[in-house]
């Protein structure tokens, strides 16, 4: 393992993989820092960049803009007290009452600090325990995987917004997408139309693209306000003391851990990591009045807790090929781009692959950390990029996009459709990501519940004597029963903190 | 109005896997099970869904807004109509031209925001085609 993972450090420093890697961390950074654009529409739109190079370069840069993202979403949390992703929302809370009290860069300095704690413990995790699991998974055969894809299809519960049956008609569209082209068994074509484009269903890329990227540009194109700035302060720029650090310290250990351990459920992701560190670590301080306050643990816990996600969120997709959360899914995609499919055969057959993946991720966090700490000033001001520059752009680079993966106008026509589709169901608070699970899960539960039942000549008794099947269906039912209990305290936590406000 | 699209759109995708021609009868099911299933779960959840909208329609009037969605309408139809010129008159012309009229529809007036439409259409052709080696469309006028 340790020679792979020497290896795997040494070919990312080569200058085919690292410009790419520090290019992606720094994009990263700049496009979580600008209010509306989500890790994940950062990962789909750095996509079409990727197209044309190869498998190491192209997964270190979307890791990068993965790591940096989720951190670059604290610094408008915290300098404008509107959070560049869901997952700083917590940051917030205590963030922008140290800005308003005048230290800015101290509450930006501990926010990277410990979004690398997070990161880095969650790498450690990664490349320990998904080695162990992928060995585990070779025992799966068709059985397995169809009750891991339900278990997979779980998720849907957990990244439902508001409404569970909103977040399921979502999922139920994206099944039905995924149904289009020929039978995965008997190749008998179903919802073709004659068109030939359509037979081998479709891609991927320009769906994630249209929905990520075109209708959030139409949100954000409906929604514009051009008078509205986002000036910032005047602040100080001292950095934290070694008290402060050893401070706020045990609460980022701990709540790296947790994050890690929250990003390893699938459908448990940054946003719900965050809250649920912050609230662990206001309960356990010793100064819990200083919560709200500005409060150096609290945004300790939930930088930590939130970049501890990434690293927690890539067990399940390389061991068993199930996407943790949307940015999962779409790295999944660009997996897919490069000829891979996730799941326990990629350690076997692409262990460079896997093991650059891991050093991606370790030297990833540690680029976020210099990069970070250098362009405190500098990133303060990508915050003021005026929006109405940020949304033809995006627009432009989603259709050159989806042309660029096949050259082909046909895809072109499929982000715009699932871009507008994207656009009507947020507008009616339909979530998007449901969608993209569907599509990906849903073809890996059909083909192996019909294999499944031919195995067992048209018995379903697969279903309760196979040991592992059984695990999974338990773990399915257990995650839809903790995605309700994190829910209700992610909700009580939020209630307090806006009756606190 | 949305879920009854969905649901007629759920409606139509079911009578269409009914009419799936099969290959063979040797598996248990078929490949109209799967499809068939799906949108009858997902008519039932919109006519879930529109039975509560119903109940908590009259709440819901109170509380809604105006949007200004006909510009949202009008960048999408300026996206559709890129991809197409892209096609006619290459990629450089086509995404300058795209990017002043978004930013047009934005309400943008100053001349000089408008300077970065070529700008930023020469860079990201200068890094798809140099740095990515991903060529785009000359255009079809122009061959």
């Amino acid at each position: 393992m340790f020679e792979y993972l020497l290896q795997g450090i040494l070919a990312t420093f080569q200058m085919d993989v690292f410009p790419f890697l520090l290019a992606g961390v720094t994009g990263g950074i700049a496009i979580g820092a600008l209010p509306g654009l989500t890790a994940t529409m950062g990962v789909a739109i750095m996509l079409p960049f990727t197209f044309g190079m190869g498998a190491g370069a192209s997964l270190a840069m979307l890791i990068g803009v993965y790591v940096g993202a989720i951190y670059g979403g604290s610094i408008p949390a915290i300098l404008l007290r509107t959070p560049g992703t869901p997952a700083s929302a917590a940051t917030a809370i205590d963030g922008h009452e140290l800005v308003k009290q005048g230290y800015a860069t101290k509450a930006l300095s501990i926010s990277v600090i410990c979004s690398f704690l997070g990161g880095l413990v969650s790498t450690i995790m990664l490349i320990t325990v998904s080695p162990m699991l992928a060995n585990f998974a070779l025992r799966f055969s068709a059985p397995e995987y169809f009750t891991l894809a339900l278990f997979g299809l779980t998720i849907i519960a957990s990244i439902s917004a508001k409404s569970m049956t909103k977040g399921l008609i979502g999922g139920f569209l994206g099944l039905i997408v995924a149904c289009i082209g020929l039978d995965p068994i008997t190749s008998t074509p179903r919802y073709t139309f004659g068109v030939m484009e359509l037979y081998n269903g479709l891609s991927i890329i320009p769906v994630l693209i249209g929905l990520f990227a075109i209708s959030e540009c139409l949100l954000q194109a409906e929604q514009l306000n051009l008078g509205a700035g986002n000036a910032i302060k005047k602040f100080s720029h001292s950095f934290v003391s070694r008290k402060e650090f050893r401070e706020f310290l045990p609460s980022g250990l701990k709540s790296s851990l947790m994050g890690t351990l929250i990003g390893s459920v699938p459908g448990a992701g940054a946003d719900i990591a965050a809250f649920v560190c912050y609230n662990e670590a206001r309960r356990s301080s010793k100064k819990p009045e200083t919560f709200g306050k500005g409060s150096l643990e609290g945004i300790a816990a939930a930088e930590a807790g939130n970049n501890g996600v990434t690293g927690g969120a890539l067990v399940p997709l390389l061991t068993l090929g199930v996407p943790g959360d949307a940015v999962a899914a779409v790295l999944l995609g660009a997996l897919t781009i490069q000829g891979l499919s996730p799941g326990p055969m990629l350690f076997q057959n692409s262990p460079d692959v896997v093991y650059g993946v891991f050093s991606s991720m370790l030297i990833a966090n540690f680029l976020m950390l210099i990069v970070g700490l250098l362009g405190i000033k500098l990133f303060c001001r990508i915050v003021e990029v005026p929006k109405v520059l940020i949304v033809p752009m995006i627009a432009m680079l989603a259709v050159v996009g989806a042309y660029s993966m096949n050259n082909s106008m046909f895809d072109v026509g499929v982000a715009l459709g699932f871009g507008f589709l994207g656009y009507l169901l947020t507008k009616c608070e339909i979530p998007l990501s449901p969608i993209v699970l569907a599509i990906i899960l849903g073809p890996m539960a059909e083909t192996n519940l019909r294999k499944s039942l031919m195995m067992y000549e048209g018995s379903w008794s697969f279903l309760y004597e196979r040991p592992i099947v059984v695990v999974f269906i338990a773990l399915a039912a257990l995650s839809i029963y903790s995605t309700w209990r994190i829910k209700k305290k992610v909700n009580a936590s939020e209630q307090e903190q806006a009756a606190a406000a | 109005m949305i879920y009854g699209a969905i649901l007629l759109f759920a409606l139509v995708f079911l009578f269409l896997a009914t009419q799936f021609q099969e290959a063979g009868d040797m598996h248990a099911i078929g490949s109209g099970f799967y499809p068939i299933l799906t949108c009858f779960i997902l008519a039932g959840l919109c006519i879930m869904q529109l039975v509560t909208e119903w109940r908590t329609a009259s709440d819901d009037q109170a509380e809604a807004e105006p949007a200004n969605w006909q510009r949202a309408l009008m960048v999408f139809a300026v996206l559709a109509v890129y991809g197409l010129g892209m096609m006619l008159i290459g990629y450089l012309p086509a995404t300058i031209l795209g990017f002043m009229a978004i930013l047009f529809l934005l309400g943008v007036r100053r001349w000089t925001w408008y300077l970065a439409a070529p700008v930023f259409s020469f860079a990201l052709s200068y890094i798809f085609a140099e740095v990515f080696m991903v060529f785009l469309p000359a255009g079809s006028l122009f061959q």
